[in-house]
């Protein structure tokens, strides 16, 4: 399947934040997007996930604009995940995956048995099922995140759309919520996330693009886009990229 | 992908679990119905064990038994369940959309309208009917006036909190007017029965009340039980339940439709009884977990149990009555303070 944002505007009031963006992915794919604060990246995904309506534009699943798309039909096609966050409420971790079924459900529904064994696999594929039980407000960021990719999975969307997945993750939580990307990738899922860190982009992205203010400044394969001017250019300081061991790139700050 | 090496606090042992619910629930069942048959025995006059078989088979000829227990008792008992579950689901329900455990079901106006409704009836020296038909109204019309209110507002921004800013606004302006409605009042005859009004009771609770209040309450109970499973979703937030699937928009109109027929239908029946809405749903929150499949059946069963035990409260506790609003308020308030005490994990 391919999802298509075709010269995208949007924003709040009268204030235009993202104008004229196309981008464009299939199954498999991970597109990761970059840019500074404010620069649009979560608009963007508002737009997309049908939250947010365009001013111009088109959002296009196969070719087939989503516009006139209902909430419902939309949901099971784009997941989303958002930052890892806290509920109201101590739901079990098992409930907060078996949301995800919502999308497959009518108005007066409840999951059945085979949406709990959905959730059930959703939780195996990203190593959360010991955490079921657990309160989803006490277990940790990490956690919470690796179980909103979950609930993201159970809703069975070709589709994932994942609103900076590693931020406010310890390092190790980073590696394992990007290795886990990496294998739903691999599994045909198609992946649109944002990230604060280009080396991110490096370790998981199939494709990138880079924002700023509000409009696309490149995209394309990351090795391609991800070039030091234009990295400084996004973000406003001096900066390094440097190849290490089998071709992969970092990026460093200079610091004077 | 190579196996990640489990860290010592992943072992499910070291974590607390989450309550299932299933148990409980049919332990609240069984409490609830002991509560119920309790309530149809207490009481002055007596009425035997193998006399209730009597009157069950043959209501007519069973003499005073038969009046005590179904003219009198019954529909008293019946008013007090129906008016527990439905503020009580209500307001687990308006927690849930509102995504604040400190939302009570008159949050949008609903009980400020219908007590200045019920206020200008008896102003206006209208029959009980005409009481009732005015509270359950004016009930109505605040809400209504709200959501129009809080719909011209919120084309930008949060309208969750859109629409409980314009509530208040609405609630205070309400509570103004009964204020008013008392100022004008015959100091004599109409003040008192206002006052008394307001306080709650259900002691004049007669068989027609709850004819009156039942097709409300059923049409606002049924839609929320249904909806439970969309309550979860709901507290996550309004773009969360969207990007969920859930028809957001539809749900919240829904669910304050529902809420606010039962506020005001049990504020025109009993008057002004405060805090159930608020403590009930926090008390089945502890005892089954925040999953509104089972928490809103508890809340409900939960909810008419406490009505109708703070009613028997009312009814023994001195030779005449206290009216339930200052002991739904007096039991209430100390008991939620109890709850906060206990709650160790925020709001469960």
């Amino acid at each position: 399947m391919r999802l298509e944002i075709e010269c995208a505007s949007c924003g709040y009031g009268g204030k235009p934040v993202v104008e004229d963006v196309s981008l464009a992915l299939g199954s498999g794919d991970v597109l990761c997007l970059l840019g500074a604060n404010g620069s649009g990246k979560t608009t963007l995904f508002k737009a997309v996930l049908g939250l947010l309506r365009l001013r111009c534009g088109r959002i296009l699943v196969d070719g087939a604009d989503t516009a006139s798309w209902p909430q419902r039909r939309l949901a099971r096609t784009l997941a989303y995940v958002p930052q890892a966050h806290t509920p109201p409420f101590p739901f079990a971790v098992r409930d907060v995956v078996l949301m995800a079924r919502t999308a497959h459900l009518g108005l007066f529904g409840s999951p059945s048995r085979r949406d709990a064994a959905i959730a059930e696999d959703a939780m195996e594929t990203l190593g959360v099922s010991h955490l079921a039980d657990a309160r989803y407000t006490e277990i940790s960021g990490g956690e919470r995140q690796l179980v909103l990719i979950a609930r993201a999975l159970a809703q069975q969307s070709e589709f994932l759309v994942m609103d900076e997945p590693t931020s406010n993750l310890d390092f190790g939580n980073q590696v394992r919520v990007l290795r886990r990307i990496k294998e739903l990738a691999r599994r045909g899922l198609g992946l649109l996330m944002t990230t604060h860190f280009p080396d991110h982009a490096f370790l998981c992205a199939s494709e990138v693009a880079v924002l700023k203010a509000g409009r696309l400044l490149a995209t394309g394969k990351p090795e391609e886009v991800l070039t030091e001017r234009r990295l400084e250019g996004a973000y406003g300081v001096s900066l390094r990229i440097v190849e290490v061991d089998l071709g992969l790139r970092v990026c460093v700050p200079e610091m004077i | 992908m190579p196996a990640e090496p489990r860290k010592a606090d992943f072992s499910p042992a070291a974590r607390p679990r989450a309550p299932r619910a299933g148990l409980p629930l049919v332990a609240l069942a069984l409490a609830f119905l002991a509560t119920v048959c309790g309530s149809l025995m207490l009481g002055r006059y007596h009425v035997p064990l193998e006399t209730w078989w009597r009157v069950l088979q043959a209501p007519e000829l069973s003499g005073i038994p038969g009046i005590v227990l179904l003219r009198v008792r019954l529909p008293r008992v019946l008013a007090g369940i129906l008016i527990g579950a439905g503020l009580s689901t209500s307001g687990a329900a308006y927690q849930g959309l509102f995504r604040n455990p400190m939302v009570s079901p008159d949050i949008l106006g609903a009980s400020a309208g219908a007590g200045f409704g019920a206020a200008a009836g008896i102003l206006f020296g209208f029959g009980i009917v005409g009481i009732q038909c005015m509270s359950f109204a004016f009930g109505l019309a605040a809400v209504l006036l709200t959501c129009a209110a809080a719909s011209r507002l919120s084309r930008a921004g949060d309208p969750i909190l859109t629409l409980v800013l314009v509530g208040i606004l609405v609630g205070s302006i309400f509570t103004a007017l009964v204020s008013l409605a008392k100022y004008v009042a015959d100091p004599y005859s109409k003040l008192p029965a206002i006052t008394f009004w307001l306080m709650g009771s259900l002691a004049a609770i007669h068989v027609r009340d709850v004819q009156f209040a039942l097709a409300p309450m059923l049409l606002g109970l049924a839609p929320l039980v249904l909806l439970r499973w969309n309550l979860n979703v709901l507290s996550f937030g309004e773009e969360e339940a969207r990007a969920l699937g859930a028809a957001t928009g539809k749900l919240r109109w829904i669910i304050i439709l529902c809420a606010t027929l039962l506020t005001a239908s049990a504020v025109s029946v009993a008057g002004m009884v405060g805090w159930v809405g608020l403590v009930i749903p926090h008390l089945a929150r502890m005892i089954v977990g925040p999953d509104y499949r089972v928490l809103l059946p508890a809340s409900l069963l939960l909810g008419g149990a406490y009505m109708l035990l703070v009613d028997d409260l009312a009814r023994s506790i001195y030779a005449t009555e206290i009216p339930l609003g200052i002991l739904t308020s007096l039991v209430g308030a100390p008991f939620f303070l109890y709850l906060l005490t206990r709650s160790r994990r925020g709001w469960a």
